[in-house]
């Protein structure tokens, strides 16, 4: 088990590194770093003195040993608008995205665990149509167009729901019942293909041979078989919910990383863009580990490698 | 307990159907049998013939969708089974009708230990609280003779061998001490010795409960070593059934017949004459050696522990002469051949074809000396490419070696090797999935063929058929060797297979030959004890032989 | 014409939905194949390959699988410039992992078969072995992975061009068309629910096209449909 979680950690530590370097080498291919970095406005003087500062005239690997250990120094520059070191202001932001991504990742697992079991028990039935047929349409749907004629009904039609903001109870409803849609839509085939795969299984007939209930086949034998690949997607999902995030922050004004990130390049803010897609990237990793760990202690096969 | 005149299970009438993309299929049509207290019933066939669909109906677990039961009853103690509440039978399961399986892997829960898995039995059928079940689930596994049962109740399925999971099964299977035992190929995956343990196990837990024992197989060696009752099923019907040595001594029906003649392993032993032409060998095997590094350490260049997978292993194979290698699996015979097909990499050792080291010649070198050895593998499903048609499949070898043949001709020539293979015409532009496992393995021998080789490695190239069709490809394989004079090292675990057409057999045991000699010497008069072993734990679909043994394992008839 | 209005500069909204759907599709279908040319390559030869380059394709594989694909879209397209190449490059990069994962899992598993072998024994080349027995059996499913993406590249696109930083006016695809007309949704709310509109029933459509392949592709399966086909209610 060691050995899996120390190779599953390697892996997500190089995917960091790997990022990294991918940042770095892509800010640097445009040219002029000046650009991303300094407002469109900025003198040729601010330019120069600019790139002499940050030495960009140096040679590229004394530049990319220099953003290193800047880097593991936590200094990842000054935000331009806010005049502030970027780090800052990310991390301000972190804790709206990670509250309104946990609870719309726990309402889709649990939601999409109880609706995808009962779909699978009886495939073909009404409740497996109707189930397939709406989770298809939630995975389809753009979240945005969703976003925007949710507003159009609840908050300008009905006026019921707040049309942006960050606030009381009811100002998280749309937020989180748009950002749950996709992830959920997908969960719920997951859990129903694992589930179906799971049910006719060979174990699954040898506990029915043992005259075992079938409430305890399905969620004593069955389940924990058919969760294996469901929290495998789910750690997947957590990238989706980030995107997600981008777009509901965006459309509902939350000051959330997917709003910051947009904001930034809108105004040409790059060590913010920078700093969030780091952050989050840590943040996804370990999430990726948290699954790993599941994982092993779910599956026995895992944890005796 | 009960009368033992009256039947523990009577089965009447029992058809099951199966919904397919070109209608219904009746897998059982009409079958009806008895089973008594104490008695072992052999429901013997090949593939496709039933006899698993009908115990799964039985069972109550028949793959439902696209199967179902179309008519018939099934009394277990006066009741029918078919009848009953879903509840009632619930409670009947695994109580007082149990099941054992062939691929145990696959029907163990993979994330529950197996103290916990046969402890639910208790747990569900009789309200055990967990520490009781659980020590009564230890009791059981020393009863299979698990050694350390309490420590090894602890640990997944994935921990152990085949046998010993064969064992875990029998535990669960047997804990509420079942009136009936169905038992669905229960050693078809497990090497001959280990076998024989389990089915000595089984044999002596039957006698121990009294229970009624119905015993899956397509092994005629199988059904006469432990059976009392013989039913014989073909197509989804009983074609005869009766006492075990009658049947097997005076077979009425046609299809039993047909099968009793397919018994491999009977005829006269082949008698080679090595004359001076083929004194001198055209493969020289010599000290071929595969270790393999097993590594549990987290940078992995710590190796713990080295698997010998063949350990010096040397031989000749001479013109026409049919060498067989023997062994159970770990044994490092398709080690062996897997090294001489340059599928996997020797560490040290020669193969010498003509003065020439398959190992250390040229690559382009090679591929000249890879015409004059070819395969044919155990699986005919998975050894042609499913993209493929058969012009193209038997064709593949002159596309990769162009001088060989002229494209024009490659037509003629696929149709000349289709009829030497037993095959017509018609089939050259049909895909592999419209062909039987036997005629599948007639093509790929065609293939084999296409280079015109001098040597032919078999893997356990009739292992996967059915015995009648393994006969016919036995046939076939002889009758081409005495055609092209090929030589064949003939790899098999199947004794009786090798029998019929070595010259030679080699014995291997955990990656060393431990006895060799003429086919005669090693089944007449083998010396070392694995071979002995080995022989003695081979059954013997032979009414004669038969009752010595199984007199020997208090049995009776 | 005007059958659904027009937008605010007076422009059919038919006649726009139409020139939308081309580009909507075409830069769906070009990052499809993009992603699944480049992925699959990359897959086959991670999954053939038993030298380092296996596991480095794989690691980069987990690098663009680890990191919501619409952040990193977005910072590319910031640091370059949005256009169409771009925007078809990006999103055919950050759809590659799922074909690479998947056409080298299928590698795996089909070059241990024996026909594989048979074929090597009779001294097959590497191209070969890989050309006429391995890749035309990872073909299908890497097809029926791609009628899939290509919803889910629809999504992406129209979530990028809705952001404003995907395809650039005056050029049009569905997602510009929401995010237009999301500034008169008081006054004209079917400016941006029509093409939301069209998207979802796209993407539903594909995703329903490809469940039924799987079903049809698979021989295990396929009873479902011909049972469910026959005894309609």
């Amino acid at each position: 088990m060691h050995k899996y979680l120390t190779k599953r950690a390697i892996h997500s530590f190089l995917s960091l590194a790997g990022l990294l370097v991918l940042v770095f080498f892509l800010a640097r291919l445009t040219g002029d770093p000046g650009n991303l970095y300094l407002p469109i406005d900025a003198t040729l003087e601010a330019r120069q003195e600019f790139t002499k500062k940050h030495g960009f005239d140096d040679p590229i690997y004394v530049q990319f040993g220099r953003y290193v250990s800047d880097l593991a120094q936590g200094n990842l520059g000054d935000s331009l608008r806010k005049q502030r070191p970027a780090l800052d202001v990310v991390m301000e932001a972190i804790p709206v995205t990670l509250s309104l991504a946990a609870v719309a990742m726990l309402v889709a697992l649990f939601g999409s665990i109880i609706v995808g079991s009962l779909a699978a028990y009886r495939p073909g039935g009404v409740f497996d149509r109707i189930s397939s047929i709406s989770s298809l349409a939630g995975a389809s749907a753009p979240d945005f167009w969703v976003a925007i004629t949710a507003i159009l009904i609840f908050s300008v039609t009905l006026q019921w729901l707040p049309t942006s903001g960050m606030g009381g109870p009811l100002s998280w409803i749309m937020p989180i019942a748009i950002l749950i849609i996709r992830p959920f839509g997908l969960l719920v085939q997951v859990v129903r293909g694992s589930m179906l795969t799971v049910l006719s299984s060979a174990y699954v007939k040898t506990a029915r041979a043992k005259g075992v209930k079938e409430s305890a086949v399905i969620f004593i034998h069955a389940l924990r078989n058919a969760m294996l690949p469901v929290i495998t997607v789910a750690g997947d999902q957590a990238a989706g919910i980030a995107n997600g995030a981008v777009i509901v922050e965006t459309i509902f004004g939350w000051p959330g990383v997917g709003k910051l990130m947009i904001d930034s390049i809108i105004q040409r803010d790059f060590a913010v863009v920078q700093t969030s897609i780091l952050v989050t990237a840590i943040v996804i990793l370990s999430i990726n580990i948290v699954v790993d760990i599941t994982y092993a202690i779910l599956d026995p096969r895992i944890r005796h490698k | 307990m009960s009368d033992p005149k009256v039947p523990v299970l009577s089965v009447r009438d029992l058809a099951v159907a199966f919904h397919t993309g070109s209608g219904e299929f009746d897998a059982v049509k009409s079958i009806s049998f008895d089973l008594h207290r104490g008695e072992t019933l052999a429901i013997l066939g090949e593939s496709g013939s039933g006899k698993s669909v009908s115990s799964s109906a039985i069972m109550g677990i028949l793959d439902s969708p696209p199967g179902f039961i179309r008519g018939g009853t099934a009394y277990l103690d006066g009741e029918n089974l078919f009848e009953m509440s879903q509840t009632a039978r619930r409670n009947l399961m695994g109580d007082k009708i149990a099941m054992i399986f062939q691929d145990t892997l696959a029907h163990l829960n993979p994330v529950y230990s197996i103290g916990w898995q046969i402890s639910e039995c208790f747990k569900v059928h009789r309200g055990f609280s967990t520490k009781e079940a659980w020590g009564r689930a230890v009791d059981l596994l020393e009863k299979v003779q698990m050694p350390n049962a309490a420590t090894r109740a602890h640990d997944y399925p994935h921990q152990f061998s085949g046998g010993q999971r064969q064992r875990i099964m029998i535990a669960m299977a047997l804990a509420l001490e079942p009136e009936i035992l169905i038992a669905d190929e229960p050693t078809t995956a497990l090497d001959v010795t280990v076998q024989a343990q389990i089915l000595n196990l089984l044999i002596a837990l039957r006698n121990e409960s009294n229970m009624g024992l119905i015993l899956i197989t397509h092994d005629l060696g199988v059904a006469a070593e432990i059976a009392d009752r013989l039913i014989v099923m073909n197509q989804g019907e009983i074609v005869e059934q009766g006492l075990v040595h009658e049947v097997f001594a005076k077979p009425k029906h046609p299809y039993t017949q047909r099968l009793m003649n397919a018994i491999p392993g009977r005829g006269p032993y082949r008698d080679l004459v090595v004359s001076d032409e083929i004194a001198k060998p055209i493969l020289e095997v010599r000290d071929l050696t595969k270790h393999y590094a097993v590594s549990s350490g987290l940078f992995s260049n710590s190796t713990n522990s080295i698997v010998k997978a063949c350990d010096g292993v040397s031989f000749d194979l001479h013109k026409g002469e049919t060498l067989g290698i023997v062994g159970e699996s770990g044994s490092g015979k398709t080690t062996v051949a897997n090294m001489l097909l340059k599928l996997v990499e020797p560490n040290s050792g020669t193969a010498t074809l003509d003065g020439e080291d398959i190992f250390s010649v040229t690559k382009d070198r090679l591929l000249l000396l890879r015409r004059r050895f070819q395969a044919v593998f155990q699986d005919p499903f998975a050894s042609l490419n499913p993209t493929m048609n058969v012009f193209d499949i038997i064709s593949e070898p002159w596309r990769i070696h162009k001088d060989v043949m002229a494209k024009d001709r490659y037509r003629q020539r696929v149709l000349e090797l289709l009829d030497a293979v037993g095959m017509v015409a018609d089939h050259i532009d049909r895909y592999p999935h419209e062909f039987s496992g036997g005629q599948r393995q007639r093509i790929a021998i065609a293939r084999a063929l296409a280079l015109q080789p001098e040597i032919i490695i078999c893997d356990e190239a009739v292992s996967a058929l059915d015995v009648s069709i393994q006969a016919q490809i036995i046939k076939l394989l002889g009758e081409l060797r005495d055609e092209f004079g090929l030589s064949y090292l003939f790899i098999a675990h199947d004794l009786p297979v090798v029998r019929e057409l070595s010259d030679r057999v080699i014995v291997m045991k955990a990656g060393n030959i431990v006895e060799q000699g003429t086919v005669q010497q090693i089944f007449e008069a083998p010396k070392n004890p694995y071979t002995i072993d080995l022989l003695a734990a081979n059954p013997i679909p032979d009414p004669a032989q038969m009752m010595a043994r199984r007199t020997a394992r208090g049995i009776g008839i | 014409m005007y059958i659904l209005g027009a937008d605010a500069l007076g422009r059919s909204m038919v006649a726009r939905l139409i020139v939308a759907s081309q580009n909507t599709m075409a830069i769906a279908a070009s990052a499809v194949a993009f992603s699944m040319i480049v992925g699959g390559t990359l897959g086959l030869i991670s999954g053939y390959s038993r030298s380092w380059i296996s596991g480095a394709i794989m690691r980069f594989a987990d690098i663009i699988m680890s990191f919501p694909s619409l952040l990193i879209a977005v910072v590319i397209l910031y640091i370059f410039e949005p256009g169409v190449f771009n925007l078809v490059l990006v999103l055919g990069v950050t759809r590659m992992p799922i074909y690479m994962r998947t056409a080298r899992a299928e590698v795996l598993e089909i070059r241990e078969r024996l026909f594989v072998s048979a074929a090597y024994v009779m001294g097959a080349s590497k191209f070969r072995l890989i050309g006429r027995h391995i890749a035309p059996l990872v073909l299908p499913t890497l097809t029926t992975i791609a009628t899939l993406d290509f919803a889910f590249v629809m999504l992406g696109e129209s979530a990028l061009s809705f952001l404003g930083i995907g395809i650039q006016p005056p050029e049009i695809t569905w997602g510009l068309m929401v995010a237009q007309g999301r500034n008169y949704l008081q006054s004209a709310w079917w400016l941006a629910f029509l093409p939301g509109l069209f998207i979802m029933f796209s993407t539903l459509s594909l995703n329903l096209l490809s469940g039924w392949v799987r079903i049809a592709l698979d021989p295990v399966q396929r009873w479902r449909l011909e049972v469910n086909g026959g005894n309609n209610e």
